[in-house]
C-alpha cells in the first residue's frame, strides 16, 4: 500500500512541480517520526511537538479547516503556510474552489510527505517549499500575480507545522500584507505623453483608468509641443542642427518628469511608447526610488527603438510575447509582462446618432485605419460594397479612392466612434506592411478590436493568435483567417442583422468585463507592487516615517513630528497647515518649520519678480 | 556697512565684548571689519535655499536646527532683529534671550510689540512719505543711542598707498551700481572729473568697483584724457576700505562703496536715482552730500521695472562738479533746489535723527518725526523740544483748531442738532469738521500723516468725532513739548487742549 501512496504523490509531484523532484530524493528531515494513527493513516510528530494527530489526522485537519475557512471572505486567495504530510492542506484545497498555495519552509518535509502524505489529492495546489525566506516570497509573487494579485489574499496557517519557523512565516506575512495595502491605498502616479501619434490617446487612456481606479494622477502632458517641434523641424536647413533642436526639446521634456515627479511626490511614473525619457532622468529616478513603468504598445519586431530603452525601465509591458520578453531578459529588463491594449469605455461607447450622423458615418461595411498594404489589398476586394474606408495614407489607391472619405484626412477618436457605432460592419484589418491579406503570424489585438466591442459595434476582424482567448469566436466577435472568407462573411452578416446585434452585444459585454484600461492599469499595479517591497512613497525622503527617522537627533522636531499626526509623503505646506491648526506657545521645531515655509515663500517672489 | 553705526551705538550702550551679529554667509568678511563686533555667526542661506528647493524637508530643518543650538550656546541677553523678512521673524525669536526686538515669529505670521518697527511695517507701503533713515529706524527699534564713536565704525587696516604720493586731493569714483536703474551715466562721472581736474590739476582719480564694473572703468577712461588709477575688480572688501580711507571724498550711487566711506567718516557725495532715495539710506555721515533728480515718478517704487530713466538726465555733471571742487577746497557746500535736481545735505536733528536740508518735499517731516519719537519714547519728558518754524505753527494752527471743531461737533450731536445727522461715516465727518474749522481738507491729512487712529469706528457720528478728537488731542499732547515761548499765544495748544 505504502509503495503506491509513493507513486501517486510522486506522480503528482512529477505532473505539477517537476521543480521539486530533487529534494524528494533528500533524505527526511531530521527528528520527524512517522506513526500510524489510531484511525489506521500515518500521522506525524518533530520531536515533542505532534504535527498531526495521533488519533485521526484526517477528521483533524477537516475540522481545522472548516474552523478556518470561515475567516476566509468569499474571492479571497488563500495561502496555507505549513505542508505537513497534506492533511490540513487537503481538507482546504477541497473547500475552496480557487487555487490555493501551500508554503513550507523545511524541504525536509517533502520526501516524509511524499513517502507517506496526501500530495495526489492536492489537486491544483501549488506547493512553495523553500527554506531561503525570498526565493519563496519570489514563488508566492509568482503565484499571486498568475492569479489576480495581492490584493485578495488571506493566510491560514497550520499551527503545529509553522511553530518552529514562525519567523519566516511571519515575514512572509508582512511582506505580502504591506504590499498588498499598499494596493488599497491611493497611490501618486506620473502619466507622461508622448509628443504626438497613436500612443497619445492610450497614455490618455491610461491617466482616465488611474484616475477612475482611486489614484492621484499627475499629467505630464507632451503634446503642448508639438507645434513647437514642427516649427523646429523647419528652422534650420542642416540636420544637425535640426537634431541638436530635437534634442534640447527632448531633453527638456525629459527633465520635466523629474520636476513634476519630485514636486508632486508621485510613487510611480508611468510612460507608453513614445514618451520621452532620457537615461539621465531614468537613473535619476532611480536613485529617488521613484520607480518607472513603460508600456510598449508597438510591434517589437517593427519598432526597434526599444533595445536602446529597454533597461532604463524597472517595469515593462509589453503587448505581445513570444520571443520578445527573451529579448527583453537579454537587454537585463528584470520585469517585463504582456499587457493587452484595451478599450476606455468613457470614449468608446455606444451612441445614439441621429439621421444626419447616420448618413454621414454609416454604411454597410467601413474600415477606420491607415492605408496599409494588406489593407489596400484585401479592401480591393470590397468596392463592390456600400463600402466606407476613412483614415489617411490612402493615396494612389486606385478603386478605392471612390470608397475614401474625406479625402484621406485624419479622423478623431470622436468621429471613429459615430463611425463604429453607425456602419453595419466595421472591418478590422491589422495592418501590415509585409504582407497580403492576412498576417499568418499576427499575434497581438490592435485597440480597435477592444474599442469596436467596447462601441457595441460588429466587427469581422482577421485572425491573431491571441484573440481565442480574449474573444469567444463567432459568438463575442466574428474571425477571417483568409482574405478570400471576407465577402462571404459580409454577405451573410449583411443578411443577418439579428446575429449583428447578438454578437456585438456579447462582445460589448465581454469588452466591459475583461478588457478595459482599467483591468489593465489595475492589473499593471499589482504587477509592479508586489516587486516593490515598500511602497515607493514610503522610501520618499519626505515620508512621515522618514522624516521621524531623521529627526531622531533633536527631540523638539522628533515629538513634533509625532504630534502632528501626519501620514504618507509630506510637503512643508502639510506640515505647516496642521501647525497653524494647534495653539499654544510657539515650539522651537514649530518655528523650524515655519522659519521653513517663509524662506520658499520669499525664494518663490524672487524667482518671480 | 549700514549696521556699522548701529553696532557703533550698541557699542555704547553695553559692554562691546557682548555685540554679535548673524549674517549671510556670504557676508561674513563684511560683518568682521565692523569696529566693536565680538562674534560673526553666519548661516547659509544658499546651502538653505538648495535644500529647500530639492525638497529635503529633513536636512533644510537640520541646518536651521544646528545654527540656532550654536546661537544658543551663547546665552544672549538681546536679539534685535534688523531685517524685516519673515523668515527672520522666526530665526529671530528662536533664539532664546531675555528680550526679542523687531520682527518675531507667531503661529500665524510675524509680527513685533515693539512700536518702532510696527511704525516701520506701516510705512513700508508709502515709503516715500517716511521721515526716517533705515539706521534711525533700527536704531530706534534697538533702543539704541546715537552712535558712540565720530571716529570710523570700521576696523580698517593700512591705508592703500597711493602711487606717487599724490600732492593734492584724492576722489574715488566708483561709477557702477547693482541696479541700472541707480546707475548714474559713465559720460557724466567723466565729465565731472574732467571739470574738476582743470581746476584743481593736483587732483587724483581712483576707480573703484566689483569685477563686473570693468567695462565701466574702461568707458570712463575712453572719456576722461587724464590718469585715473583703476583699481575695480581688483581689490577686497578690506583693501577697498583702504583705498577710501585714504581718500579725501567718494563720489558714486547709493553704493556698498558710500555707505563703506561714511562708515569711515570719510566725506561722501551720492547721486541718488531710481529706487535709492535719500531719505532712507543716505551715507549716515553729517555733511555728506546728495543729489536727487527732480522727476514726479522720483523715487522708483521697490522692485520698479522702468523704461524710460528720465531721471539720469536730471542732474547736471556740471553742478555736481561745482560743489565737489567747493568741498575740495575746504569750503561749504550749501544745499539748493535747482529746477530738474536738488542737493540735499545730511545733517541730524534735535532727537539725533538723519534729516536732509534741502526744500519741502515731504509736509511735516520734522514735526512728524518728533511726534513719533515722543509717541514712542519710555520717557518722554526728556525728549529733547523742538524750535518752533513755520511748519510747526501751521500744525499747532490745524490742530488745535480741529479740536475746537470737533468738540463743538460733538456738542451739537449731543443736543441731537438734526443738522449733523447726515454724517454717517468718516469722510463725511471729517469734512464737516473741517468745514467748521475753515481747514478745507486738512485735518484728514493730519490724520493721514500721523497715523492717528481713526479707522475702524463705530458707524455712528457721534463716536466718529470723539474717535477724531481724542486722536488729535493725543497728537496736541506729544506735540505739548514745543517750547511755548516759540509760539504765539494764541496758538498754544495747552489752550486750547
Amino acid at each position: 500500500m505504502e509503495n503506491s501512496v509513493r507513486s501517486a504523490n510522486l506522480d503528482w509531484i512529477k505532473a505539477t512541480h517537476p521543480d521539486l523532484l530533487p529534494i524528494v530524493e533528500h533524505k527526511y528531515g531530521d527528528g520527524y517520526s512517522i506513526t500510524i494513527s489510531r484511525s489506521g493513516v500515518p500521522t506525524l510528530a518533530l520531536g515533542e511537538i505532534q504535527i498531526h494527530s495521533a488519533y485521526d489526522p484526517i477528521i483533524e485537519a477537516d475540522r481545522l479547516a472548516v474552523k478556518a475557512l470561515e475567516s476566509v471572505p468569499v474571492g479571497n486567495l488563500v495561502v496555507l503556510f505549513g505542508l505537513g504530510m497534506g492533511y490540513f492542506a487537503e481538507a482546504v484545497a477541497k473547500r475552496q474552489s480557487s487555487q490555493i498555495a501551500v508554503v513550507e519552509a523545511d524541504p525536509g518535509i517533502l520526501p516524509v510527505a511524499v513517502e507517506h502524505g496526501r500530495l495526489a489529492s492536492l489537486g491544483d495546489a501549488r506547493l512553495i517549499i523553500d527554506s531561503n525566506r525570498d526565493v519563496a516570497l519570489e514563488k508566492l509573487r509568482n503565484f499571486a500575480n498568475s492569479v489576480g494579485g495581492w490584493s485578495k489574499i488571506t493566510f491560514l496557517h497550520h499551527a503545529p507545522s509553522v511553530k518552529r519557523f514562525s519567523l519566516y512565516y511571519a515575514e512572509i506575512e508582512s511582506c505580502v500584507k504591506a504590499q498588498a495595502t499598499q494596493l488599497t491605498e491611493s497611490l501618486a502616479i506620473l502619466v507622461v505623453t508622448p509628443l504626438y501619434g497613436g500612443s497619445l490617446p492610450i497614455a490618455k487612456y491610461c491617466a482616465n483608468a488611474f484616475s477612475r481606479l482611486g489614484h492621484r494622477v499627475e499629467m505630464l502632458d507632451n503634446s503642448i509641443y508639438d507645434p513647437a517641434s514642427r516649427q523646429l523641424e523647419n528652422i534650420s536647413a542642416d540636420r544637425k542642427h535640426r537634431k541638436a533642436l530635437m534634442d534640447g526639446l527632448f531633453n527638456l521634456m525629459s527633465d520635466s518628469i523629474i520636476a513634476k515627479a519630485l514636486d508632486k511626490s508621485v510613487d510611480l511614473v508611468w510612460l507608453v511608447a513614445q514618451s520621452p525619457m532620457t537615461p539621465h532622468v531614468a537613473s535619476e529616478l532611480r536613485k529617488l526610488h521613484i520607480p518607472t513603468a513603460f508600456w510598449f504598445v508597438e510591434d517589437w519586431q517593427y519598432r526597434e527603438y526599444w533595445k536602446d530603452f529597454a533597461g532604463q525601465y524597472d517595469y515593462f509591458f509589453t503587448i505581445q510575447d513570444s520571443g520578445f520578453h527573451e529579448a527583453l531578459a537579454r537587454k537585463g529588463v528584470k520585469h517585463f509582462k504582456k499587457l493587452d491594449l484595451a478599450a476606455d469605455p468613457d470614449v468608446h461607447k455606444p451612441l445614439k446618432l441621429n439621421a444626419e450622423q447616420l448618413a454621414e458615418f454609416g454604411s454597410d461595411v467601413s474600415h477606420v485605419g491607415a492605408g496599409f498594404r494588406n489593407r489596400r489589398q484585401v479592401f480591393s476586394g470590397l468596392t463592390a460594397y456600400d463600402f466606407k474606408l476613412w483614415g489617411n495614407d490612402w493615396e494612389d489607391s486606385g478603386l478605392l479612392r471612390r470608397h475614401l472619405q474625406r479625402d484621406g484626412a485624419r479622423i478623431s477618436t470622436e468621429e471613429s466612434v459615430r463611425i463604429f457605432n453607425a456602419s453595419k460592419i466595421n472591418i478590422n484589418l491589422h495592418s501590415s506592411q509585409f504582407h497580403d491579406g492576412v498576417n499568418p503570424d499576427g499575434d497581438y489585438l490592435n485597440p480597435r478590436t477592444f474599442e469596436l466591442a467596447a462601441a457595441r459595434a460588429f466587427q469581422i476582424v482577421d485572425h491573431r493568435s491571441d484573440l481565442p482567448a480574449r474573444f469567444k469566436r463567432d459568438e463575442e466577435i466574428v474571425v477571417f483567417d483568409d482574405a478570400r472568407e471576407l465577402a462571404p462573411l459580409i454577405e451573410h452578416y449583411l443578411a443577418h442583422p439579428d446575429e449583428r446585434i447578438r454578437i456585438a452585444e456579447a462582445g460589448y459585454k465581454r469588452v466591459l468585463a475583461d478588457h478595459t484600461y482599467d483591468k489593465r492599469m489595475s492589473e499593471a499595479l499589482n504587477y509592479i507592487f508586489a516587486y516593490e517591497p515598500v511602497r515607493a512613497s514610503t522610501r520618499h525622503p519626505n515620508h512621515i516615517d522618514n522624516l521621524i527617522k531623521d529627526a531622531s537627533g533633536d527631540d523638539d522636531l522628533l515629538s513634533l513630528l509625532n504630534e502632528l499626526k501626519l501620514e504618507g509623503v509630506v510637503t512643508l505646506d502639510d506640515i505647516v497647515e496642521r501647525i497653524r491648526m494647534r495653539g499654544g506657545p510657539l515650539g522651537k521645531a514649530e518655528q523650524i518649520y515655519l522659519l521653513m515655509y517663509e524662506f520658499r515663500r520669499w525664494m518663490a517672489e524672487k524667482e518671480a519678480a | 556697512m549700514q549696521t556699522a553705526p548701529l553696532v557703533s551705538a550698541a557699542v555704547g550702550k553695553s559692554d562691546p565684548e557682548q555685540v554679535h551679529l548673524l549674517v549671510d554667509s556670504s557676508l561674513e568678511s563684511t560683518a568682521h571689519m565692523i569696529e566693536g563686533v565680538a562674534e560673526v555667526h553666519t548661516i547659509d542661506r544658499g546651502h538653505f535655499a538648495r535644500e529647500l528647493a530639492a525638497n529635503r524637508l529633513s536636512s533644510a530643518a537640520l541646518l536651521i536646527k544646528n545654527l540656532i543650538d550654536r546661537l544658543n550656546s551663547v546665552a544672549f541677553d538681546i536679539v534685535t532683529n534688523i531685517t524685516h523678512t519673515a523668515e527672520s521673524a522666526y530665526l529671530s525669536s528662536l533664539v532664546q534671550a531675555k528680550e526679542h526686538q523687531g520682527l518675531i515669529g507667531s503661529r500665524h505670521g510675524n509680527y513685533s510689540t515693539e512700536a518702532w518697527s510696527r511704525l516701520f511695517r506701516a510705512t513700508l507701503p508709502r515709503r516715500s512719505e517716511g521721515v526716517f533713515h533705515l539706521i534711525d529706524l533700527h536704531r530706534k527699534i534697538a533702543g539704541l543711542g546715537t552712535p558712540s564713536s565720530e571716529d570710523s565704525w570700521l576696523k580698517t587696516k593700512d591705508s592703500f598707498v597711493f602711487p606717487d604720493q599724490p600732492a593734492g586731493p584724492i576722489l574715488t569714483i566708483q561709477p557702477g551700481a547693482n541696479n541700472p536703474l541707480r546707475m548714474w551715466p559713465v559720460a557724466h562721472f567723466a565729465s565731472v572729473v574732467s571739470v574738476i581736474k582743470k581746476q584743481i590739476p593736483t587732483l587724483t582719480v581712483a576707480l573703484v568697483g566689483s569685477k563686473s564694473e570693468k567695462p565701466l572703468a574702461a568707458e570712463f577712461l575712453q572719456y576722461y584724457s587724464h590718469q585715473a588709477i583703476d583699481l575695480v575688480g581688483k581689490t577686497t572688501l578690506e583693501e577697498l576700505a583702504g583705498v577710501i580711507a585714504g581718500s579725501t571724498l567718494v563720489l558714486s550711487g547709493d553704493t556698498g562703496t558710500i555707505h563703506l566711506a561714511a562708515a569711515l567718516q570719510i566725506q561722501t557725495a551720492g547721486i541718488y536715482l531710481g529706487m535709492a532715495r535719500a531719505y532712507d539710506t543716505a551715507p549716515y555721515r553729517s555733511g555728506s552730500l546728495v543729489f536727487e533728480p527732480g522727476q514726479q515718478c522720483y523715487p522708483c517704487p521697490e522692485d520698479h521695472r522702468c523704461g524710460h530713466v528720465s531721471c539720469h538726465k536730471d542732474i547736471p555733471p556740471e553742478a555736481v562738479a561745482s560743489a565737489l571742487v567747493a568741498l575740495l577746497n575746504g569750503g561749504e557746500v550749501e544745499p539748493f533746489q535747482a529746477k530738474t535736481f536738488q542737493l540735499r545735505k545730511v545733517g541730524f536733528d534735535s532727537n539725533h535723527c538723519l534729516e536732509l536740508s534741502s526744500w519741502d518735499d515731504i509736509p511735516f517731516r520734522e514735526i512728524k518725526r518728533h511726534y513719533w519719537v515722543q509717541e514712542f519714547s519710555p520717557n518722554p519728558a526728556k525728549s529733547s523740544p523742538l524750535p518752533a518754524s513755520p511748519e510747526t505753527l501751521s500744525v499747532l494752527a490745524i490742530t488745535a483748531n480741529a479740536i475746537t471743531a470737533a468738540r463743538q461737533l460733538e456738542a451739537e450731536l449731543v443736543r441731537g442738532n438734526s443738522a449733523a445727522d447726515p454724517r454717517k461715516n468718516l469722510k463725511l465727518a471729517m469734512t464737516e469738521m473741517e468745514k467748521q474749522a475753515n481747514l478745507p481738507g486738512k485735518i484728514g491729512l493730519l490724520c493721514h500723516l500721523f497715523q492717528l487712529e481713526v479707522v475702524n469706528v463705530p458707524n455712528d457720528p457721534l463716536q466718529i468725532i470723539k474717535t477724531i478728537r481724542v486722536a488729535l488731542e493725543n497728537l496736541a499732547r506729544r506735540l505739548e513739548t514745543f517750547p511755548d515761548r516759540h509760539i504765539a499765544p494764541e496758538l498754544s495748544l495747552r489752550r486750547a487742549v
